[in-house]
């Protein structure tokens, strides 16, 4: 019966469905400035990565999934403030790829606002690979309304292949919950360097399954990466502990009424990133994350609380936890890898706290060491 | 052509053949014209609204089904004519707020962690419409009016986008008023069908958000006053979409099927 009236739904809503069905690999457009040129080749050949999970430029809004707050959309004047304090971000950092994670091009929620393009016009990247994870004409969840969400990758360097690669979907919601849910992909971008083609992925994988698709889609993006041929760098919010964590629950940010709800944390098992650390190189590698909470806490990139807020551990909201991640392949390698969690970390103003309930892990990739 | 499509399409012809044998004697009127009374004393639909026609120059409009929930009344008043033009007044009253608290959480946010709501409101509206006869079969009518939200608490609600009837059912209250002009063309084939066709224009909002409708459809008579409905209706409106080649603003077109029984007497 679900299937027939949502059948009936798609039928009466004409040529825009309500919501997005995906094939397993499709090809989407690439976005450029007018006038973009392709830089000098650097040589010895280095980029400079950035990974950043955005929040749809929310900044420190406490919308109703987190059970922090009941927010559900933002004005305009809201979203381009939030927006601006990205953009210097960005622009300190002065990446040549970056990889952004919840950003949004037309949602009801951030006011419409075109966040891809606003990141192209407002920063010296070129070229942008956006692929959508949650595209809904209309979501009947708390007045959500339109959403298009997904992954982007930028680049000073031109981009010439633009892929959304479908990852599995959670088999724990019903038909009509799932119809309208996110579907998590990866983006993959063909990126052109000097004589050299790299690939960049872009992924975000679940965060409240309960059925493990969150490390199915781990296993997913492990094959892809198995599979590349060129150099590459695999990006992105993973929603999973690094191996030896030792802070893996009662977070400080966990608010008590979402126990019980389907937005209530689900276990993290830190074993889960074990393959990616034994057959990748990380930004930030497990000798450096250290042993105890107090080095770990360095590394923490995910606070769903502002530091204007006290937690259900009575302590001020502050990174708690470290969910975003940066991987290459030898011989590939990194140097001058951070997180950056305040102001001065890798000479930076701007106060990420305040911008996104992530952080930015930024790092110098080194393609030909 | 499936199955089930093909005992659809008999089921329609062996209505239509039944009614076009048996209804010989009476001819389906128009409907929704400056005339009042012309239709019978009242008639409700599934989706149509109750309208009861008090005498030849007053009647009261209202939707059954929304009224315990968001009360609505139009008073359609009977103002003359010029010759072959008839001229009606349409004064209507609607209180919204409970049915938008019914659709909180899913149309509207609950708001369970702050003082934000939605608002009362009294939603006054008046319009008019004008029928030029110029001898059965055909009926030209033309319409405009306007309703506007008066809010009588704080609301936080906003407008909807996504979808255009919805969008324009609340735009009184979300985007302060909704104004329509339109003109329906309304001919008789058969005495027991007669098809329509309409173009409407809507703007609500600050910009102001232009929506149009355009829709065709058939009425088949069922006895002497009720009737079937059938047709379909195409929207054109911004509700948000951008194309994802150059990332511009594109405007939706959607078609749906209209679909309803009017019962009459």
């Amino acid at each position: 019966m679900p299937r027939t009236l949502l059948l009936l739904a798609l039928l009466c809503s004409g040529c825009e469905s309500l919501f997005t069905t995906w094939d397993e690999r499709e090809s989407f457009p690439i976005l450029a400035v007018d006038g973009a040129t392709q830089p000098t080749t650097p040589n010895p050949l280095r980029l400079r990565v950035m990974t950043w999970n955005i929040k749809y430029g929310a900044g420190r809004a406490n919308f109703w999934f987190d059970m922090w707050g009941d927010r559900t959309e933002m004005p305009l004047a809201e979203v381009e403030e939030n927006m601006q304090g990205l953009y210097d971000l960005i622009g300190e950092v002065d990446p040549d790829i970056l990889v952004t994670e919840e950003i949004e091009i037309n949602s009801r929620r951030s006011a419409y606002y075109d966040m891809v393009m606003g990141i192209l016009e407002n920063t010296d990247l070129q070229w942008a690979a956006y692929v959508p994870t949650w595209q809904s004409r209309y979501v009947p969840t708390e007045g959500l309304g339109r959403v298009n969400m997904g992954n982007c990758i930028f680049s000073k360097f031109r981009i010439i292949g633009n892929e959304r690669i479908a990852q599995v979907d959670r088999t724990d919601q019903d038909f009509l919950t799932a119809s309208f849910y996110l579907h998590r992909a990866v983006g993959r971008a063909e990126i052109e360097v000097g004589n050299d083609l790299v690939t960049v992925f872009s992924a975000h994988t679940e965060a409240y399954d309960r059925d493990r698709t969150n490390h199915k889609q781990q296993q997913q993006i492990l094959e892809l990466m198995r599979e590349e041929r060129n150099p590459f760098v695999m990006a992105g919010d993973l929603n999973a502990l690094p191996p030896g964590s030792i802070k893996t629950e009662k977070f400080n940010d966990e608010a008590p009424a979402s126990i019980g709800t389907e937005f209530e944390q689900p276990p993290y098992d830190p074993t889960d990133l074990q393959p990616f650390y034994d057959d990748y190189l990380e930004a930030i590698d497990l000798a450096r994350y250290g042993t105890s909470e107090a080095e770990q806490s360095r590394y923490y990139t995910h606070s769903v609380i502002g530091a204007d807020q006290m937690g259900a551990n009575n302590e001020p909201g502050f990174w708690n936890r470290r969910l975003d991640y940066m991987f290459t392949a030898a011989p590939q390698g990194w140097t001058a890898t951070d997180v950056l969690q305040q102001p001065g970390d890798a000479g930076i103003i701007s106060v990420p706290m305040d911008l996104s309930d992530h952080c930015p892990v930024i790092g110098t990739w080194e393609i030909q060491p | 052509m499936s199955r089930r499509a093909s005992s659809l399409v008999a089921f329609l012809a062996s209505v239509a053949s039944s009614v076009a044998s048996s209804s010989s004697a009476w001819a389906l009127c128009s409907r929704d014209t400056a005339e009042i009374g012309s239709c019978g004393d009242y008639s409700i639909g599934v989706f149509a609204p109750l309208v009861y026609d008090i005498n030849d120059n007053l009647a009261v409009r209202g939707h059954p089904l929304t009224f315990f929930v968001a009360p609505n009344a139009v008073l359609e008043v009977n103002h003359g004519g010029l010759g072959p033009v008839r001229l009606k007044g349409e004064y209507g009253l609607s209180v919204p707020t409970g049915g938008m608290m019914l659709l909180q959480g899913f149309v509207f946010p609950t708001w369970d962690h702050s003082d934000r709501q939605v608002g009362w409101f009294l939603v006054p509206r008046a319009g008019v419409v004008a029928s030029l006869w110029r001898g059965e079969p055909h009926v030209l009518s033309g319409r405009v009016n306007l309703a506007v939200g008066v809010p009588l608490t704080h609301s936080d609600a906003t407008p909807l986008g996504g979808i255009a009837p919805l969008e324009l059912l609340f735009a009184p209250v979300l985007a302060s008023y909704r104004a329509q002009i339109g003109v329906d063309y309304d001919r008789s084939l058969l005495p027991w069908l007669r098809a329509r066709a309409g173009v409407d224009v809507f703007a609500f909002g600050d910009a102001p958000a232009i929506t149009l409708r355009a829709n065709l459809g058939v009425d088949i008579a069922v006895g002497e006053w009720s009737r079937f409905l059938v047709g379909c209706v195409w929207w054109n409106s911004d509700t948000g979409a951008i194309d994802l080649e150059s990332h511009e603003s594109a405007r939706s077109n959607d078609f749906l099927p209209t679909v309803d029984f009017i019962w009459a007497g």
